[in-house]
C-alpha cells in the first residue's frame, strides 16, 4: 500500500513540475513534417531580384540570399553548412543573423561568446529543450570553421526586429512547419496569461526567410514596467541589476552579449534553461543567483522589457 | 617664454603620474642580480633534501623540499623548458603554487582561468608591470603546457599563508635577488603610509623557495575595515565583489577567488586595470569595479581581502 502512494506521490509531483519547466509558448515542438515543399511557384519579396519556390527556401545546404547587398560575403558554412549534418547557419538564423524565434538571433553577439556556445552545444553543457539541432550542428563543425561563422554574424549589427505591444488578449496562434509560430488561420483572441506570444508581422515573408522582416511580440499588460523595475534595480535584492555584467545599455560588456531587443521567447527559454539546469556552462555561475529567486512572471516581464528596449 | 611654461607644466604633470601609477612598494624592480653560493649546503626542517643557493635558484630545475606534499608535477612544471628560455613554474610559483609576493598565488585558481592568463600573457593583454617575467615563459610554451600547469595548480588548495598585521609602522625593508623583499638586519620602523609591505615568516625560508612557510602581510591600521565597507557593498563607488567572485569571494566559474591572496599582487591586478596595463577578455567587467577607486581604497580591499583568509 505504501509503495503505491509513494508511487501516486512521485507520479503527481513529476508531472506539473515539468509542465511548470518548459512553458509551450516558450519551448515551441515542432509538428510532424506534413507533404514536402512546393517546388514549382516562384517566390518573390519586395526589393529583391531573386525568386526561389519553397523547396528552396527550405533547402538546408541552400537557403535564400534575398538581399545580397545587405550582408557580407558569407563564408561557405554560413551559406551552405555542411552536408549530411550541419545545416546552413542561415537556413535557421538568417543571412543577417536576426534569426527567428523558435532558433536565435546572432548578429552583433561578441565573437568569443559564440564560440563558447558552440563549445557548450558540443560539449553537452547547453541541452535545453531547443539545443538538440544545435547540438548535431557543432558537432558536425570544425574550430576554423566555427570561428568564421562567429566573426560574420558578430561583425554585424542586430537589426531592429520587434514591435512589442502590451496586451491582455494575444492573437490564437499554433506551430507550423519549423516549429515557427503563426497567427490561427481562423483569426481570434485569447488570454495571453502569463505569456509572451511572437509571430510574424508579414506571414509570407517570414515563411520565406526573409531577413528583411519583422515579428511582433504580444507581452502582457504590465511586464513591461515590472521587467524595467527588476533589470535596472534588482527588485530589492531579488536578482542581481542586469547592467554590471551586461553593460550600462545592456549592449553587452566583453564576452557578456548584449540582451536588448532580441526575441523575449529566447530570452525566456535562456533564463529558464539556466534556472533548471539544463544550460550549465563554464560562465553560467554568475547567472545562478540572478535567476534563483525569479518567477514565470518575473522572467517573462525581464523578457519583454529586454526586447522594448529595441537593439 | 610660454613654451617654457608648459614644458614645465607637462613635467610637473608627468611625473607625480607615472609615480602614483606604479608605486615601487607593489611593483618591485629587480635589483642587479647577485651570482648565488654554489657550495653551502641548506636544509629546511622535515625536509631530507639538501641544495645549494645556486640549485634553489636555478631556473629549470628549482628545489622540490616536500615532495610528498604534492600530486606528480608535470614536467613543465619542475623544469619549464629550457630550449625556450621558460623557466620551471614552480620556480617562483613554488611546488605548492603558494608563490611569493613578487610573483603570484596560482594554486586554486580555476584552470580555466589560469589558461586563459597565460595566453594574455602571450598575445599582451597583460602588460602589468610585472607580467615582463611571464612573457618569455608564455611565449616560450604551447596550449599543452599552459593546460597541464594549469590542471596541476588548479587542483591544489590555497595554503593558508598570511599572517596579517595593521599598525602605523612597518619594519624598513630591502628589495633582494629576485625582487624578494626583507626586513633591513638593524632598519628599525618607518610609517608605512598608504602601503602593504609583504615580509616573510622566515627569510630563510623565502629564499630557499619553501613551500610551506608563507608571510606576513603589513597593513595600514584601519584599512582592513575600510576595505570590508567597500568589498561587501561597494561602498557607494564600486560594485560588490560577491556578484562575481562568489558569495565568500572564493570565485564563482571562471572567476577566480581573492581571499588570502598577496595583498600586493591584489593591489596590482586592480591598479593594472585601473591604468590600462591588464585589459584581457574579461577585463571589461572590472572597469566600473575599479574606476572610482583611489590608491587608499585599492590597498583597503587587498587587506580586507589577506586577511579573510586567515
Amino acid at each position: 500500500m505504501k509503495a503505491l502512494i509513494y508511487m501516486a506521490v512521485l507520479g503527481s509531483l513529476a508531472a506539473p513540475a515539468m509542465a511548470a519547466e518548459l512553458p509551450g509558448w516558450a519551448y515551441p515542438v515542432a509538428p510532424p513534417p506534413g507533404s514536402p515543399p512546393d517546388n514549382t511557384v516562384q517566390k518573390s519579396l519586395p526589393g529583391s531580384t531573386k525568386t526561389y519556390t519553397a523547396a528552396q527556401i527550405n533547402d538546408r545546404f541552400g537557403p535564400p540570399d534575398w538581399y545580397p547587398g545587405d550582408h557580407p560575403s558569407m563564408p561557405d558554412v554560413v551559406a551552405h553548412g555542411k552536408r549530411p549534418s550541419a545545416l546552413a547557419c542561415a537556413l535557421c538564423h538568417l543571412t543577417n543573423g536576426a534569426g527567428h524565434p523558435e532558433s536565435a538571433g546572432v548578429a552583433g553577439l561578441p565573437v568569443g561568446y559564440i564560440l563558447r556556445q558552440m563549445a557548450e552545444f558540443k560539449s553537452g553543457a547547453r541541452k535545453g529543450m531547443r539545443a538538440p539541432i544545435m547540438v548535431q550542428i557543432a558537432s558536425a563543425l570544425t574550430d576554423d570553421e566555427i570561428k568564421t561563422a562567429a566573426e560574420y554574424f558578430s561583425s554585424m549589427k542586430f537589426p531592429q526586429f520587434y514591435k512589442v505591444v502590451e496586451t491582455d488578449m494575444a492573437p490564437k496562434s499554433f506551430v507550423g512547419a519549423g516549429a515557427m509560430r503563426f497567427a490561427a488561420k481562423e483569426g481570434g483572441t485569447e488570454a495571453i496569461g502569463n505569456r509572451i506570444i511572437e509571430i510574424p508581422a508579414d506571414e509570407e515573408r517570414t515563411e520565406a526567410r526573409d531577413p528583411r522582416a519583422n515579428h511582433v511580440a504580444y507581452v502582457p499588460t504590465g511586464s513591461v514596467k515590472k521587467g524595467e523595475a527588476i533589470v535596472t534595480t534588482g527588485a530589492s535584492g531579488k536578482t542581481i541589476q542586469c547592467a554590471i555584467c551586461h553593460g550600462a545599455e545592456l549592449k553587452g560588456l566583453g564576452e557578456v552579449p548584449p540582451i536588448i531587443g532580441r526575441s523575449p521567447e529566447y530570452i525566456y527559454r535562456q533564463l529558464n534553461d539556466i534556472k533548471i539546469g539544463t544550460r550549465n556552462g563554464a560562465w553560467t555561475p554568475l547567472m545562478k543567483a540572478v535567476v534563483a529567486n525569479l518567477t514565470d512572471e518575473d522572467m517573462v516581464a525581464v523578457a519583454a522589457y529586454l526586447v522594448s528596449k529595441g537593439p | 617664454m610660454r613654451i617654457f611654461f608648459s614644458i614645465g607644466l607637462l613635467s610637473l604633470l608627468a611625473l607625480p603620474a607615472q609615480a602614483a601609477e606604479l608605486p615601487g612598494w607593489a611593483y618591485p624592480v629587480n635589483p642587479a642580480p647577485k651570482p648565488p653560493d654554489a657550495v653551502k649546503p641548506i636544509q629546511l626542517p622535515g625536509s631530507t633534501k639538501s641544495y645549494t643557493q645556486a640549485q634553489i635558484d636555478d631556473g629549470f630545475n628549482p628545489p622540490d623540499w616536500y615532495p610528498q606534499d604534492h600530486s606528480a608535477m608535470p614536467d613543465v612544471v619542475a623544469h619549464g623548458r629550457k630550449e625556450a628560455n621558460a623557466r620551471a613554474c614552480a620556480l617562483c610559483h613554488l611546488t605548492s603554487g603558494g608563490g611569493h609576493p613578487e610573483s603570484a598565488g596560482i594554486s586554486g585558481l580555476p584552470a580555466a582561468y589560469i589558461v586563459r592568463q597565460m595566453n594574455e600573457f602571450k598575445s599582451g593583454a597583460r602588460k602589468g608591470g610585472r607580467a615582463v617575467a611571464m612573457l618569455p615563459i608564455a611565449k616560450g610554451l604551447n596550449e599543452e603546457d599552459f593546460k597541464a600547469a594549469a590542471e596541476y595548480f588548479s587542483s591544489m588548495k590555497y595554503p593558508v599563508w598570511y599572517k596579517v598585521v595593521e599598525g602605523d609602522t612597518v619594519p624598513k625593508s630591502y628589495l633582494g635577488n629576485g625582487a624578494m623583499r626583507f626586513p633591513e638586519e638593524h632598519g628599525g620602523a618607518e610609517p608605512i603610509g598608504n602601503r602593504i609591505i609583504e615580509l616573510p615568516q622566515s627569510d630563510l625560508s623565502a629564499e630557499s623557495r619553501d613551500p610551506r612557510t608563507g608571510f606576513i602581510a603589513h597593513v595600514p591600521t584601519g584599512s582592513i575595515k575600510k576595505g570590508e565597507e567597500i568589498v561587501t557593498t561597494g561602498g557607494g563607488k564600486s560594485i560588490r565583489c560577491a556578484i562575481c567572485h562568489g558569495a565568500e569571494l572564493k570565485g564563482l566559474g571562471e572567476v577566480p577567488p581573492l581571499v588570502g591572496r598577496s595583498p600586493m599582487y591584489i593591489y596590482r591586478q586592480l591598479n593594472d586595470i585601473k591604468i590600462g596595463a591588464r585589459a584581457g577578455a574579461w577585463t571589461p567587467l572590472m572597469k566600473a569595479v575599479v574606476d572610482k577607486l583611489d590608491d587608499a581604497d585599492m590597498v583597503s580591499i587587498a587587506a580586507y581581502l589577506v586577511s579573510k583568509g586567515q
